[in-house]
C-alpha cells in the first residue's frame, strides 16, 4: 500500500489543521497524462515528496511561477496546473483531499487480475 | 458480425492520419489545450486522474476473436495488463499516454477497432441487446439496423457539435436486455399487425443529474424510414436542445420543457418536410448489411446432448450452478447462450485482464463461432455455445477466474470506475462494489434476481438509479456518503429509484444493504422478484429499516 | 478578416453594416435579420448585391421567401461547440435552395472546416493569424464520407443504401 495513505480518511482531527496546511502545485503532464508537481527547482516531478510546498500568501506566487514554467509548447508540458492542500507529515506530503491522496498514490482498489 | 470493405478500412485510415496529426500539433504546441480537447474527445481519449484513459467503441457490443485478441495486446503493450468493460458496452484504458494513442489507433484500425465517438457532443456508440442474432425471444436481429445507425453517424457533419452527447439503444426482444428506455432514443424493433418490420421509437431517456424515463415518440415506424427519421429527431435536438446550461443540454430536459405531443409534432414535421430519399432503407439495401449478420449454420444437437450435460451437471455442483444460472436459451436446437461474469466476489466489476482476453478468445474460436459479446452490464457473452460443450467451456473459464455462477444475483454489480480513476467523480465505487459482492456472494442464490448498481458521482455511469438497490457516491464536507435509492429497473417495466433516505457513511453501506434486503426476503411472497415486491409493499418498510434504528 | 474561398484565402469584397449605416450605391453589403425586416422594401430595389447575416437562433423558414435575393448569407459560431449553424446550413441549401456563398463566421476551427463545408458552406472566416497552408489542408483529410449531406461529395451510403440506384 502506497504510503501515507489511508483510504476514506480525512486530516486526523488531532493534527492542528490549519497550521499544518500547506499549498503546493500540481498539473498532469501533457503526453502522458501523469499527475507531476512543481518542485523548488522549478522542474516538475512525479513524485509528491518532490513538491515545493508553501504557506498561505505565498501560494498565489507558487502557482504562478509554476504556470511560467509551463509556457514552453513541448511534451513535457503540463496542463492547466493548480493549487493543492498537503499537509508535511515527517518531511513526507500527504494531499488533504481523497481526491489528491488517489492521483498522488494510486487507485485504492484490488485488481481483478485473473 | 459486419466486415469492413475497401471504403471503411479507408476511411480508418484517414481517421488515424488526422488524429495523429492533430496529436502532433499539440505536442508541437500549435494547438492548445482547450483546441484539442474536442478533438481528443472525439476520438475517445479523456484525461482522467491518473492518465489519459482511452475508450474503444465496440458497436453494437459485438466483438470477433481477432478484435478481442487486439484488445488484449494493448492492454498488454500500452496499459497495465487489463481493460474495463463499461455500461455502454465499451472498453476504457486506464493508463493511456497521450503521445501513443496514434499508434493505438492505428493497431486497433488493423482489426476494424475505432474510438470514434466514444466521446464529445456527438452520437455516441449504438448499444444493443447482447443477445442479438441469438436470443429465443427476439423478433428479428437487431445489429443490421445498428450497424446502419453507426455507419449513418459516423462522422456526421451536421451533428458532430450537438448540444449534448447523444446515447442511441436498440432492442428487439420481449426481455429488454439494453435499457433502452434510459437513453436519448430508443428502438424497440417490432411487427406490427400486418406483420411488417418497424421500430417504437423512444426519445427523451437517460440517467444522470436528472433522469428520465424515455416516452413514446412514435409508436410503428417502418423500418425503412429509420435514418430518416432520426435525422428529423436530431436535427430538431441540434436546433432546440438548450446549450445555455451543461447540466440541461441533454434532449430529454428539451422533451420535457417541451412535453411529449410538441416534441412529436417538431420531429413529424421536419421529417415531413425532409426529402427522405436519400437516407431511405430499400429491401436490398437492408438484406446487404443483413448478410453480414446471417445466422451460421447450426450443427444440429447431438442425441445424447442433454443426457452428457445432466451427467456433467450432477458429477459437478459448481458447473450445474452456473449452468443454471449464467447459460440462457438460444434460438437454435441444441445451444446456448452462455454470459461470462466478470464479476468475482471481492474484485473489480468489468475487468479482464490481456490473459483473460485471449481465453476467451480462443473460447470463441472453439466454441462460439469466433464471436463475443460485450453487455451493459459488464460482463461478456460466448453467444453460440453448443451444450454438449458448455461442461468444457465452464472448466476452462473457471480455471481463470471466469467462471462466477452470479449473472444477476446481488454479486454481479454495476460500477463505474468512480473516484479511483475518473476526475468527474466526488466519491469511490469500487471498493463499494468489491466489498458489497464479497459479502454478499454467499447469500446469492438465496436472495435471488437483484440488481444492485453503483456511481461515484451524479453522471450515474454506474447506472445506479435504475438498480433494485442504487448507491450513489457524494462528497460530504471532503467525505464520502453513500446515498442509496430502491426500487428501479432498466429493462422493460423501466423505472426510477426513490431515494431511501440521507446518505450513509462508506462504513455503513454494507449494513444498509443487508437490512434492505433483508426486509425483500421477510416481505416477498413465493418466487417474487424485487421489482414486484417493491411495487406491492412501497418504500415505506424499506425507509423504516434503514432509519428507524437510528 | 480573410476568408478562405474555393480552396484559397481571398480578401473579403463584402461589408458588413450596422442597422443604421448608410449602404452605397452598387456595393455588396450584409445587413441583420433586424434591418433586413426594418428595411426590406428599401433594400429589395437598390442595385447591388445584398447579403444577410442570420443568427444561429434563427429557424431558416423565417426566410423562406427571400432566399433568392441574397448573394451572401453568414451564419454565425458563436463559439465553436455551438453547432446549430451546421444544421441552418444544410437546410438553407437543400431545403430552402439557397444557391449564393455560405458563409461561417465566429469561432470557426480549423478542424470544423470539413464539417462545415460538407453541410453546404463555401466560405470560411479565417483568423488572422491562422497558418494558411494547415487550414487549406483541412478539407483534405479525408475524402470519403459514409452519410449523404450537402456538398455533393459521394458518400458510400448512396451506393449502399440504394444499389440498384438512386431515382
Amino acid at each position: 500500500m502506497p504510503h501515507g495513505f489511508a483510504p476514506a480518511a480525512t486530516p486526523a482531527a488531532s493534527e492542528s489543521v490549519a497550521d499544518a496546511i500547506r499549498q503546493a502545485a500540481t498539473g498532469n503532464r501533457l503526453r502522458d497524462g501523469i499527475p507531476v508537481y512543481f518542485t523548488a527547482e522549478g522542474a516538475w516531478s512525479p513524485a509528491i515528496d518532490d513538491a515545493a510546498h508553501v504557506a498561505g500568501a505565498a501560494a498565489d506566487a507558487l502557482l504562478r511561477e509554476a504556470q511560467s514554467r509551463n509556457a514552453a509548447a513541448t511534451p513535457d508540458a503540463v496542463i492547466a496546473p493548480y493549487l493543492i492542500e498537503v499537509v508535511d507529515a515527517g518531511g513526507r506530503l500527504r494531499p488533504v483531499t481523497l481526491r489528491e491522496r488517489i492521483r498522488a498514490f494510486g487507485p485504492t482498489t484490488r485488481r481483478a487480475a485473473g | 458480425m459486419y466486415r469492413y470493405d475497401e471504403f471503411d478500412r479507408r476511411f480508418l485510415e484517414r481517421r488515424v492520419a488526422q488524429y495523429r496529426d492533430q496529436v502532433r500539433r499539440r505536442l508541437d504546441g500549435r494547438l492548445s489545450e482547450d483546441e484539442f480537447r474536442p478533438l481528443r474527445l472525439q476520438n475517445g481519449l479523456y484525461l482522467q486522474l491518473h492518465a489519459y484513459m482511452l475508450r474503444i467503441a465496440i458497436p453494437y457490443g459485438t466483438l470477433s476473436s481477432a478484435k478481442l485478441r487486439m484488445l488484449a495486446h494493448v492492454a498488454r503493450r500500452y496499459d497495465r495488463g487489463y481493460g474495463h468493460f463499461t455500461t455502454r458496452q465499451n472498453i476504457q484504458f486506464n493508463w493511456i499516454k497521450l503521445e501513443q494513442t496514434p499508434d493505438i489507433l492505428a493497431e486497433l484500425a488493423t482489426v476494424e477497432l475505432h474510438s470514434i465517438q466514444t466521446s464529445g457532443n456527438d452520437i455516441r456508440n449504438t448499444t444493443a441487446d447482447p443477445f442479438a442474432g441469438v436470443a429465443a425471444d427476439e423478433i428479428e436481429d437487431p445489429r443490421p439496423y445498428c450497424e446502419l445507425i453507426r455507419q449513418w453517424s459516423t462522422l456526421h457533419p451536421e451533428f458532430s457539435f450537438l448540444p449534448r452527447k447523444f446515447k442511441i439503444a436498440v432492442s428487439a426482444a420481449a426481455t429488454d436486455r439494453a435499457a433502452v428506455r434510459v437513453h436519448d432514443i430508443g428502438l424497440y424493433l417490432r411487427r406490427n399487425a400486418a406483420g411488417e418490420v418497424g421500430f417504437e421509437v423512444l426519445i427523451g431517456g437517460g440517467l444522470g443529474r436528472t433522469p428520465m424515463i424515455a416516452k413514446t415518440l412514435r409508436q410503428f415506424l417502418p423500418k425503412q424510414h429509420l435514418l430518416s427519421y432520426l435525422e428529423a429527431a436530431l436535427r430538431v435536438y441540434n436546433e432546440f436542445g438548450r446549450r445555455d446550461n451543461l447540466f440541461k443540454s441533454r434532449i430529454k430536459i428539451l422533451v420535457q420543457s417541451l412535453g411529449i405531443e410538441k416534441m412529436r409534432e417538431a420531429v413529424e414535421a421536419e421529417w415531413a418536410a425532409m426529402d427522405k430519399g436519400a437516407l431511405e432503407l430499400s429491401p436490398e439495401a437492408i438484406a446487404d448489411v443483413a448478410r453480414h449478420f446471417a445466422p451460421p449454420l447450426y450443427a444440429p444437437p447431438g442425441d445424447d446432448d442433454e443426457e452428457s450435460l445432466d451427467r456433467a451437471s450432477r458429477a459437478n455442483p459448481a458447473f450445474a450452478r452456473w449452468l443454471e444460472r449464467n447459460v440462457a436459451a438460444h434460438k437454435a436446437p441444441g445451444h446456448a447462450i452462455a454470459t461470462i461474469s466478470l464479476k468475482p466476489p471481492g474484485r473489480s466489476p468489468g475487468d479482464a485482464s490481456a490473459e483473460q482476453m485471449e481465453l476467451v478468445a480462443d473460447l470463441a474460436d472453439a466454441y462460439s463461432l469466433g464471436e463475443i459479446r460485450v453487455s451493459y452490464e459488464q460482463n461478456l457473452v460466448l453467444p453460440n455455445i453448443r451444450r454438449a460443450a458448455l461442461p468444457e467451456v465452464w472448466q476452462r473459464l473457471d480455471a481463470a477466474g471466469l467462471g462466477t455462477a452470479n449473472i444477476g444475483l446481488a454479486s454481479d454489480i454495476i460500477a463505474c470506475p468512480g473516484l479511483d480513476f475518473c476526475s468527474l467523480a466526488n466519491a469511490r465505487s469500487i471498493p463499494i462494489a468489491e466489498r458489497l459482492s464479497a459479502h454478499l456472494a454467499a447469500r446469492d442464490r438465496e436472495i435471488g434476481d437483484f440488481h444492485i448498481k453503483i456511481s461515484g458521482c451524479i453522471n450515474a455511469c454506474g447506472h445506479h438509479h435504475v438498480g433494485h438497490i442504487g448507491i450513489l457516491g457524494v462528497d460530504k464536507n471532503g467525505e464520502e456518503f453513500y446515498q442509496i435509492t430502491i426500487g428501479g429497473s432498466a429493462d422493460e417495466n423501466a423505472a426510477l429509484g426513490a431515494i431511501v433516505g440521507p446518505a450513509v457513511s462508506s462504513e455503513q453501506v454494507t449494513n444498509a444493504v443487508d437490512n434492505l434486503i433483508g426486509v425483500y426476503l421477510r416481505l416477498r411472497s413465493d418466487g417474487e422478484r424485487f421489482p414486484d415486491t417493491y411495487r406491492r409493499v412501497g418504500l415505506a418498510p424499506f425507509k423504516e429499516a434503514l432509519y428507524a434504528a437510528h | 478578416m480573410p476568408l478562405i474561398k474555393e480552396g484559397r484565402v481571398v480578401v473579403d469584397p463584402w461589408r458588413h453594416l450596422g442597422d443604421d449605416e448608410a449602404l452605397r450605391d452598387g456595393e455588396a453589403a450584409t445587413v441583420s435579420l433586424q434591418r433586413w425586416s426594418r428595411d426590406r422594401e428599401a433594400l429589395c430595389r437598390r442595385d447591388g448585391p445584398i447579403g444577410l447575416r442570420l443568427p444561429n437562433d434563427v429557424t431558416p423558414s423565417t426566410l423562406a421567401a427571400d432566399v433568392a435575393r441574397f448573394a451572401l448569407i453568414v451564419l454565425s459560431f458563436p463559439r465553436f461547440t455551438d453547432g446549430r449553424a451546421y444544421s441552418q446550413a444544410r437546410l438553407l441549401r437543400s431545403r430552402f435552395g439557397f444557391q449564393g456563398e455560405l458563409r461561417a463566421s465566429g469561432n470557426v476551427l480549423r478542424d470544423q472546416l470539413l464539417f462545415m463545408r460538407r453541410c453546404g458552406f463555401d466560405a470560411f472566416e479565417l483568423d488572422d493569424h491562422a497558418p494558411v497552408a494547415e487550414w487549406l489542408a483541412a478539407f483534405h483529410e479525408f475524402d470519403l464520407f459514409y452519410q449523404p449531406a450537402e456538398d455533393g461529395s459521394s458518400a458510400i451510403m448512396h451506393r449502399r443504401l440504394h444499389p440498384r440506384g438512386f431515382v
